[in-house]
């Protein structure tokens, strides 16, 4: 032990030595790296050599920085040393920024742009990316950011077109004035900017539209200053020209108010029925007569393109001032047509100086009568699917339902009072006869005897005498009406080809014919005078007491005869044929032969010296001078 | 604990009659270490930076504990247990930051020496002999990079056996009448066998060359030392 204390320093020596001295790598390859020098470094704002920027509304702010080793890869501009915004240089090193005098708002202001770059020396901080540069550089700002007030405007249109008028705005921060143009354009649905104007000198205070020629057009002003853009009140101009026609004869004259704004005018086109009629360049002009062609009445589905166009056209537009063009009066009754039609089963009534007829009202017919003026007078609370009238307009029978609607199948026909047109007698056919169905009433004769026609059979009943006078039955199954005419004095009947003379109640068949006419019938308003109305145009009247005859020839055949109607007071009988759209109708005076033809939009009908096509009618004698056929 | 049983047996000798000694000295030793240097070659030319190499395995100290076993004056037997170690360094240094590539290796060697009295007397002796062992190297690479007050720092450690042969001399001189003598030893290693340089983590995985050659340390060198031995 002894012997291993005295070696125990050289042990513990061994084992310091062993622990500490192994050996540790401490070399350092120091590589020295040039000082940054910046005194060269400059930061050059674009266009702004002073140190004082003048800022008055939303600015570009390019800058690049020079004198650094490597390019700035970020950029931070403080306004009054607050944080504004920050970037990144284009690729060619600028450095973009926009400031408005708005968000710096009026005063003095310091701008600072900081810019940051890698330090480039190429240092291990430096190709680790984490080594930077900043240099910044400060600018005064001398910003202005007034709002200016909105300005009014003047129209001036005394001069041929339309000047805006406004008060100057002076001051620094002026930019222009921006006149708005709305619109809406032939044809558009919504009216929609058309056309701005700018003007950058604050001293121009009008603006003259060399455009406008009246239409409906919003005009504002607005100012911009700063960054300001303040719109004026919007006021309209509208210029609505009245058009007007007169039908003279056969011609029609169109007239219309002078053009106002005539100086941007450079042509006026007139359309009829949007076919081009003329066009007028030698201005001004506000007439024109041309050939009447319109057509007669009122066709609800087919109006748009009846009437007249006046077209102005100027430098880049056209106006257009249309007219709706109705040949006649209108209407005073009806409501909402049925099928087009507004009165049905027309008649006039001599002693009571009144129409008497069904007028549709919210789509269903009523029974009415109306004054000569067309306005309603009565109106009945039922409304008969038939109607017969004597010449004379003495008996009236219109086939009614049963007050007792519960029983459906009874009809009755009725006498109408013509004043009051409430029903007389209430007449049961059913307990009259054995019939089942109920035959059509087409008139009445002067001796009361009630005329009825169905495709089943013909029937006469005599209501002074109580009793059926004359029946004739046929297949139900026919298509085909037979052709059924009573005299007005009930003297006579024609039947099926045949016809007969009746003679205390019994009818003795006289003459058998063979036509092919397309109707045949008694003349309402003579006792003898059998009308055969043949496809060939003619109109062959046959006196059926001697059996002499004549003929009214007409211009062309007739195809598609839609309806018959006869004015016992003017003579005249109207045939309306369906040629696609519109009707050709023939308007035949019986007594004198001569006709003339109408253009019509719905079929005919004659009384009392007047002609009806659905909502409109005019005296015959002025249709038949605006005829132009 | 195997050191402390070995001095136990060794001081036990010492009521024999012949004599024993231990020793302990410290020294310089060089070292080959070319696969290693090839390394920093490799690295440092495919590195961004312009990497210097400030430490190339420089000659590091060499300290070693011997001892010999009882006998006479002529003829000395023992062992030994000597260490050192050294090491490399690819370097960049500027004023924002450093990257080092170090390369540590410490080995320790052991086995069993041998020597021969040429000239004994009680004032001076002088023996020829050598050493012949095994060495345990343990090899750390690391790399460090510092930006700034950032850093990030990566290591890796490998270690090998080799064998070596080290033939050499010694001349004793005795201080004064005491049992101490002071020991000069020069002697060369040769790493006779090396071992590859196996990773610790992966035994399977061992350092290689950019060309996939295995990197091997070799400790050949000079080995120049001085030291006391206490003799009884």
């Amino acid at each position: 032990m002894l012997r291993f204390a005295k070696l125990s320093p050289l042990l513990l020596l061994s084992l310091i030595l062993t622990t500490q001295c192994v050996f540790e790598p401490d070399g350092e390859n120091l590589v020295p790296i040039p000082m940054l020098d910046l005194s060269s470094v400059s930061i050059n704002l674009n266009d702004y050599a002073s140190d004082t920027i003048y800022l008055d509304a939303t600015k570009q702010f390019t800058f690049n920085v020079s004198g650094l080793r490597a390019e700035p890869d970020s950029f931070r501009v403080y306004i009054n040393n607050r944080f504004y915004t920050s970037g990144i240089p284009s690729a060619g090193g600028n450095c973009n920024f926009n400031l408005s005098s708005l968000y710096t708002g009026t005063g003095y202001h310091t701008l600072r742009i900081e810019s940051v770059a890698p330090s480039g020396t190429n240092s291990l901080g430096d190709q680790a990316g984490v080594e930077k540069v900043s240099v910044w550089r400060e600018w005064m700002l001398d910003a202005d950011a007034t709002k200016p007030e909105p300005i009014p405007f003047t129209f001036d249109t005394l001069h041929g077109t339309v000047t805006l008028n406004w008060q100057p705005y002076h001051h620094r921060t002026f930019k222009k004035y921006k006149i708005f143009k709305e619109c809406k354009r032939h044809g558009a649905s919504f009216p929609s900017i058309c056309s701005t104007i700018e003007i950058s000198d604050p001293n121009q205070t009008s603006w003259t539209d060399t455009q406008y020629m009246g239409e409906p057009t919003t005009y504002w002003v607005e100012i911009i200053a700063s960054d300001w853009q303040v719109p004026g009140p919007q006021q309209e101009m509208n210029f609505n020209p009245w058009i007007r026609y007169e039908f003279i004869d056969n011609r029609v004259k169109l007239s219309w108010q002078n053009i106002f704004f005539y100086k941007n005018v450079s042509s006026i086109s007139i359309r009829k029925n949007n076919v081009p009629e003329i066009t007028f360049t030698n201005l001004p002009v506000s007439e024109h007569t041309m050939l009447n062609t319109f057509d007669f009445g009122y066709d609800y589905d087919d109006y748009e393109d009846r009437g007249f166009k006046v077209i102005l056209e100027g430098a880049n537009q056209i106006v257009v001032y249309t007219t709706d063009v109705f040949v006649g009066k209108k209407i005073n009754v009806g409501v909402n047509p049925v099928f087009g039609i507004y009165l049905s089963s027309l008649a006039y009534v001599p002693s009571e100086k009144k129409y008497i007829g069904k007028v549709a009202i919210d789509n269903q017919f009523s029974f009415a009568s109306f004054d000569t003026t067309l306005t309603l007078l009565e109106k009945a609370n039922y409304s008969p699917s038939q109607i017969g009238y004597s010449n004379s307009r003495e008996h009236i029978y219109a086939q009614i339902y049963s007050p007792d609607q519960a029983i459906a199948s009874k009809v009755y026909i009725s006498l109408i009072d013509a004043k009051t047109l409430v029903p007389q007698t209430l007449l049961s056919l059913k307990d009259k006869t054995n019939i089942t169905r109920y035959p059509e009433i087409i008139s009445v004769t002067d001796n009361n005897l009630i005329v009825f026609n169905s495709n089943w059979g013909n029937l006469i009943y005599s209501q002074p005498s109580n009793e059926w006078i004359f029946t004739k039955y046929y297949n139900i199954n026919l298509s085909l009406r037979k052709a059924f005419s009573v005299s007005k004095d009930g003297r006579y009947i024609y039947e099926d080809n045949k016809l007969y003379q009746v003679t205390n109640n019994i009818a003795t068949e006289v003459k058998t014919y063979l036509t092919t006419a397309m109707r045949v019938m008694f003349r309402p308003d003579k006792t003898n005078e059998l009308m055969f109305i043949q496809r060939n145009g003619d109109i062959l009247i046959e006196n059926v007491e001697n059996f002499t005859a004549r003929t009214i020839t007409l211009a062309s055949n007739l195809i598609n005869l839609e309806s018959v109607s006869y004015d016992p007071i003017s003579g005249y009988l109207a045939l309306s044929m369906k040629y696609g759209s519109p009707f050709v109708n023939y308007m035949i005076h019986l007594d004198t032969g001569t006709s003339f033809t109408v253009k019509g939009l719905a079929p005919l009908t004659v009384a009392n010296n007047n002609v009806f096509s659905s909502a409109y009618y005019i005296e015959i004698d002025k249709l038949k001078a605006m005829s132009t056929l | 604990m195997r050191t402390a049983l070995t001095l136990v047996v060794f001081f036990s000798l010492g009521s024999t009659g012949f004599s024993q000694s231990v020793s302990l000295s410290i020294g310089y030793a060089s070292y080959d270490m070319s696969d290693l240097k090839k390394l920093n070659d490799e690295w440092g030319l495919s590195s961004d930076l312009p990497l210097s190499l400030t430490d190339d395995f420089p000659g590091f100290l060499n300290m070693e504990v011997a001892f010999t076993l009882p006998s006479n004056k002529k003829l000395l037997v023992g062992g030994f247990l000597g260490m050192t170690s050294t090491g490399s360094r690819l370097a960049y240094n500027d004023y924002s930051g450093h990257q080092y590539v170090d390369q540590r290796l410490f080995c320790l060697n052991v086995g069993p020496n041998s020597w021969i009295a040429l000239n004994v007397s009680d004032q001076s002796s002088f023996y020829l002999g050598g050493k012949a062992g095994i060495t345990y190297t343990g090899h750390v690479i690391s790399s460090e990079l510092i930006i700034y007050s950032n850093s990030s720092s990566e290591e890796v450690k490998f270690s090998s056996i080799n064998a070596f042969i080290e033939p050499g001399a010694i001349y004793q001189v005795s201080i004064a009448k005491t049992p101490l003598r002071l020991n000069v030893q020069l002697g060369y290693n040769i790493n006779i066998a090396k071992g590859k340089l196996t990773l610790k983590d992966d035994p399977n995985a061992y350092l290689t060359d950019d060309s996939g050659n295995a990197a091997y340390s070799n400790w050949s060198g000079v080995r120049v030392s001085t030291g006391i031995s206490y003799t009884w």
